[in-house]
């Protein structure tokens, strides 16, 4: 060695020691257990929409139910409505020159959180839906603060078929995403669901899960907590499903580690535990949206109170 | 050492000494020197040997150790008798010989040799009228006799510290007892011996640029020749920068020069802050490249997306260049000579492109000798060994392995979660030849290959997986018939695949088998031949096949089939004048065996003229041809089976033009006209090389609807200092596209108006080099999120947007910093470096994002400052 320069290096070797903790770091990051911030509603939202059957035939009636959250008490209204594919405008475009606006329905600030209306599948369907189901109505639920969304305004004061605030509202309702644009994103929650249409009779259709929510030993939910507990829960889900099958999570105050739990395994029964918040609540709403993957829901909930722990 | 002009002595006389100290014995072989200025007497003859008396008065100088002259290398051995060289020695008041010139050479290395030895003669000062010292100018033969043959007691060999490159041609002076000096000139060998020294202790000294000063003790002693081997530490501060100059110039190699080249040479580009060390990195420097996301590699030329530019090794095509994310490319730096970037208007040799290309120029000559080299840094290692078989052949091997995964992995792994953190390699193993049929021959086998798996309870449960390789075999002629002519020949073979597994959720692969060949006949302009050109075969065949599974698709969709892509091309290079034109036109073709069938001619011309002495105005205008996938046609994936060739007008015009001195300024201006852009589909499964699109998506079938318009300008300023090296590159651009006929005109998802690179890397003392960059470029547009709709089948929320590329990114700023120091050894060299990109913390947005529920942004921001530090040895 001709020159000894080697002492020269020893200012990097703090570069040398940092770089372990660096990748540490790293690593830590992605190994994060909290809750999961998408199982915390905390706004006013469509939270799930039900129907009595998830697959109907041609010219059945079929109930719909949509559960809106408003975690803030503020009052909203809520309407909704359906559309088809057969068409290129909604089903109730086409029956604002006369008739019952079959599917539609408006509520000025509901005291429950349960909105219902009703639809007739259109009977002319069975001129080509067979045993196969397809996706052919698509309900649309609509939840504003006052005074944000125009069409829900004019919904409200139920327009004359064949009036200019009809023909308005029809125009509105028939290009929903094209209706998003115009309405501020805070204080308004649009929900879609597609039902489908078979000619398959009930039995051999699809249909709303049943599903059960305990702790370990198959306790029911505690009715309290305290701040900060943390609480295992076990899903389980009966009958046919597919690999989407699952629980999904969500409650208005604490949050949940992950945002479902997956059941298409019938074997397997997870575990998902909900965080309590760190302050003491009155009252906790956890709910629970339990999917088969196949257009079937049902929905659950609870309710607990949260202490202050000592 | 230099022969200095005769001086111009203000002597009062010239002393015309009859010595008698030849070696041999030979009589005084003296002759007069009429003095520069007039001597006002004539000097009496002094004598031979003995001291000059003290009394005052004219004297001449006498000589006070016989001369030992070396021969000249071969010269015994080439049976020669000898020599005697008339000298004219210049000596200065103290007796020192300091100047020399030969006054009638006799050849064979004989007048070389005696000017060496004449510098190391001792000489009593001159004296003139008045008893003072003075310099003088003397005649003095140097006898070379074979019968008074001087001992060797010193021999060695010199050369550079760390890369033991030979330096031959230098001058080692040795010092001896008592005032002595001897000299000794390295051979093209870099060997070097003294004869005839005087025991005692010497010390050799090496002075010569660009290196440090050199000195070494050494004991001779009777009957003893000591051997002494000699390595110079190289001071970069000290080298006039002369590969810099090549940084960036247009191309005068062989016939149709490309209208814009820019060309990177990797050891000077090894050192720019912000690559790593990494020399195909290192384009992303110059004008005409957007800033990709993260830093991922893409290449996004003049205002065009990734997939319409390509990569080449030698001009043959390669699927990818840079391992995962971006980090290094994917061919080791030892292999490289230098980067071509070609950001529009090149010549026909290239096709199958309606953007760019940077084509990897591997060394296509013997190295000067064996080496090797070793480096380690917090991402990887590399390795690479040269070895020279023979006067005509050289082998080398090289490779790379990355080993976040050995230190990321067991972090990150945790319960039934199993992670394969990035992983990657890759190996080359070149074989070189120089043919006797003056051809060089260039074999390469080259492998890639990079993995990334998150894995559940066990192996086979992959939750998400990527996948990218290909390996490559290539054998290359290049003749050189004569005449100018020269012959490239090439053909490559090799597998590539990638393939991607998200769960049960998506999966998707694609997988090649192509060979590639070139045959090019090429022949370029010289001072007197004004007409150049090139003909060739570009053709690629092979096996495609793909295979996705998205839950967006309706159906798993797989294809396969037989592709065979051959392409024609020629062109003339016609200089008249300052003018120097080149027309050429490149037919394309590709047909896939499910019945698919596209072509294309593309006529190009580029032109450029000689404005005074050193403007160079260029213009070019030409169609471009691009291909679609073979998913895009086949009819297993619902592909339009008559789509064509989307294409490109190109023009381009500009000028080169040296501003003072070592600055060097480069404008160009383009415009292209974009047509058939394959258009629809964005709900399938793609793999990208950086981060996935942004929507809204266009999911309508594949069609050749789009049509886009790119305009901009770019210029880059260039200093190449003797310390250090500045690059300024700006773009200004303009890029947008009309996806349907009945959509807005809306801006490309990567359009960034304004691109501006300021580097800087500065030579300092000992061997330290310091270097920063300056990058700031405009933000991609991108499309907002005005609302949302909840989809109860996914229990997500969905975008509703607003106006198409209406926002736009903030623009992006960065620092980084690199530091390099090397150490030079007598064998080998240790380069360290830390380069630290971002060094300022800069919190630029990369990627648009938004949370789950679209209700506000969540970016994806710019990595924090990630301190690369490496070392690289070398022999």
């Amino acid at each position: 060695m001709t020159h000894a320069q080697l002492p020269l290096l020893r200012p990097l070797r703090p570069l040398l020691r940092l770089l372990p903790a660096l990748i540490l770091a790293a690593g830590l990051s992605a190994c994060n257990s909290g809750p999961n911030e998408e199982t915390l509603v905390d706004e006013l939202r469509v939270l799930a929409t039900l129907s009595t059957t998830p697959e109907a035939q041609p010219g059945e009636r079929v109930d719909l139910e949509a559960f809106v959250v408003d975690p803030k008490g503020e009052s909203y209204d809520v309407m909704s409505w359906v559309c088809t594919t057969t068409g290129e405008d909604c089903l109730e475009a086409a029956a604002t020159g006369g008739g019952a606006w079959d599917g539609l329905r408006a509520e000025a600030s509901p005291a429950q959180p349960w909105f219902s209306s009703s639809l007739q599948v259109p009977p002319f369907f069975a001129e080509f839906v067979t045993e196969e189901p397809l996706p052919l109505i698509f309900h649309y639920t609509l939840a504003c603060l006052p005074g944000r969304c125009a069409a829900l305004e004019l919904a409200l004061a139920e327009p004359a078929a064949g009036s200019p605030e009809a023909e308005q509202l029809a125009a509105l309702l028939a290009d929903p995403t094209e209706m998003m644009t115009t309405l501020p994103m805070q204080g308004v929650s649009l929900a879609l669901r597609r039902l489908t249409v078979s000619t398959r009779a009930p039995g051999e259709r699809v249909d709303n899960p049943t599903f059960s929510v305990t702790t370990e030993g198959g306790a029911p939910l505690p009715a309290e907590l305290t701040t900060g507990e943390e609480l295992g829960i076990l899903f389980s889900m009966e009958g046919p499903r597919d690999e989407d099958a699952a629980v999904w999570l969500y409650t208005d105050k604490g949050g949940f580690r992950d945002p479902n739990a997956g059941l298409a395994d019938p074997d397997e029964v997870p575990k998902v535990p909900y965080y309590a918040p760190d302050k003491a609540q009155e009252l906790v709403n956890l709910w629970f949206i339990a999917v088969n993957g196949d257009g079937g829901v049902s929905f659950g909930s609870h309710a607990l109170r949260v202490n202050e722990a000592e | 050492m230099p022969v200095l002009p005769r001086l111009g002595l203000s002597a009062y006389l010239v002393l015309i000494p009859g010595f008698a100290l030849a070696q041999d014995g030979a009589p005084p072989d003296a002759s007069p020197v009429q003095p520069e200025a007039a001597a006002p007497e004539a000097a009496p003859p002094a004598p031979a040997e003995a001291p000059p008396p003290a009394a005052p008065g004219p004297r001449l100088p006498t000589l006070l150790e016989p001369p030992a002259p070396a021969w000249p290398a071969g010269a015994l051995e080439a049976g020669s008798p000898g020599a005697t060289v008339p000298l004219e020695l210049g000596l200065d008041e103290n007796g020192v010989v300091i100047a020399v010139s030969v006054v009638a050479p006799v050849g064979g290395g004989f007048d070389e040799a005696a000017t060496l030895a004449a510098r190391a003669l001792r000489f009593s000062p001159a004296v003139d009228a008045q008893g003072e010292p003075a310099p003088a100018v003397i005649r003095f033969n140097m006898r070379f006799s074979r019968e008074a043959l001087p001992v060797k007691v010193i021999e060695g060999t010199l050369r550079e510290g760390g890369t033991r490159q030979i330096l031959g041609g230098v001058v080692i002076e040795a010092l001896g007892p008592e005032g002595r000096r001897a000299f000794a000139e390295t051979d093209d060998q870099g060997r070097y011996s003294f004869v005839g020294l005087a025991p005692g202790p010497w010390q050799l000294e090496v002075k010569t640029e660009p290196y440090e000063p050199r000195t070494q003790a050494v004991t001779v002693k009777n009957g003893v020749v000591v051997g002494v081997d000699l390595y110079l530490v190289r001071d970069d501060r000290r080298v006039a920068v002369t590969a810099a100059e090549s940084i960036e110039v247009v191309d005068t190699r062989g016939a149709g020069a490309e209208l814009v080249e820019r060309r990177l040479t990797a050891e000077e580009i090894k050192y720019l802050p912000g690559s790593g060390g990494d020399v195909v990195k290192a384009v992303q420097n110059l004008p005409g490249i957007a800033r990709s996301p993260l830093g991922t590699g893409q290449l996004i030329i003049r205002g065009t997306a990734p997939e319409d530019s390509r990569f080449f090794l030698d001009g043959s095509p390669i699927p990818l260049v840079f391992h995962f994310a971006g980090l290094t490319a994917v061919l080791n730096n030892d292999l490289i000579e230098e980067v071509r970037y070609l950001p529009g208007s090149f010549s026909v040799r290239y096709g199958r492109m309606i953007g760019g290309a940077v084509d990897i120029e591997t060394k296509a000559r013997l190295p000067e000798r064996s080496n090797g080299a070793v480096s380690v840094d917090v991402y990887q290692s590399t390795f690479f060994v040269q070895q020279r078989i023979n006067d005509r052949t050289a082998i080398s091997a090289s490779g790379r392995r990355s080993y976040i995964d050995a230190v990321l992995s067991p972090l990150l792994s945790e319960g039934d979660l199993t992670v394969q953190a990035p992983r990657y390699y890759d190996a080359q193993v070149q074989v070189l030849h120089e043919g006797k049929d003056n051809a060089f021959y260039d074999v390469l086998l080259f492998l890639s290959d990079d993995e990334f798996r998150f894995l559940g309870a066990d192996e086979d449960d992959v939750l998400v997986s990527f996948a990218d390789s290909f390996t490559r075999g290539r054998v290359r002629r290049l003749g050189r018939p004569g005449d100018g002519w020269q012959h490239e020949s090439t053909v490559a073979f090799g597998p590539e695949l990638r393939e991607f597994q998200a769960g049960d959720i998506s999966s998707g692969r694609e997988e090649r088998l192509l060979v590639s060949v070139r045959d090019e006949l090429s022949r370029g302009l010289s001072p007197d031949r004004p007409l150049g050109g090139r003909v060739g075969v570009d053709l690629l065949a092979g096996k495609e096949s793909f295979s996705f599974d998205e839950a967006r698709l309706n159906e798993p969709e797989a294809g396969e089939a037989l592709q065979l892509a051959p392409a024609l091309y020629g062109e003339l290079t016609w200089r008249i004048g300052r003018l120097q034109l080149t027309p050429g036109l490149r037919t394309d073709g590709l047909l896939y065996d499910n019945g698919y069938t596209g072509w294309s001619i593309d006529p190009r011309v580029n032109a450029r003229y000689v404005l005074g002495s050193s403007t160079v105005l260029k213009a070019a205008a030409g169609r471009y041809s691009g291909t679609p996938t073979l998913r895009q046609v086949a009819p297993e994936s619902d592909g339009n089976d008559q789509l064509t060739f989307p294409s490109a007008i190109q023009t381009s015009f500009g000028f080169a033009q040296p501003l003072w001195g070592r600055v060097n300024l480069e404008v160009t201006g383009f415009y292209n006209e974009l047509s058939s852009l394959v258009v629809g589909r964005e709900d399938r499964l793609r793999f990208f090389t950086g981060p996935p699109p942004v929507g809204p998506f266009d999911t309508d079938p594949y069609a050749n609807d789009g049509v886009g318009l790119v305009c901009g300008v770019e210029g880059l300023v260039r200093y190449t200092g003797p310390s250090s090296v500045g690059l300024l590159s700006v773009t200004g651009s303009h890029s947008q596209r009309k996806d349907r006929p009945d959509e807005p005109t809306e801006l490309f998802a990567s359009d960034q108006p304004l691109i501006i690179n300021a580097l800087w890397s500065q030579k300092l003392r000992r061997n330290w080099r310091l270097g920063g960059r300056v990058r700031h470029s405009s933000g991609n547009p991108y499309t907002p999120v005005v609302n949302r709709v909840y989809d109860m089948e996914s229990r997500s929320f969905q975008p509703v947007y607003g106006e198409r590329s209406s926002e736009r990114i903030p623009a992006f700023t960065s620092i980084d910093i690199r530091i390099d120091k090397t150490y030079t050894f007598e064998k080998w060299k240790l380069e360290t470096y830390l380069d630290i990109q971002n060094a300022t913390f800069s919190q630029n947005i990369e990627v648009i994002g938004w949370t789950y529920d679209y209700a506000a942004l969540d970016p994806v921001l710019s990595n924090p400052p990630l301190p690369v530090f490496g070392f690289k040895g070398t022999w």
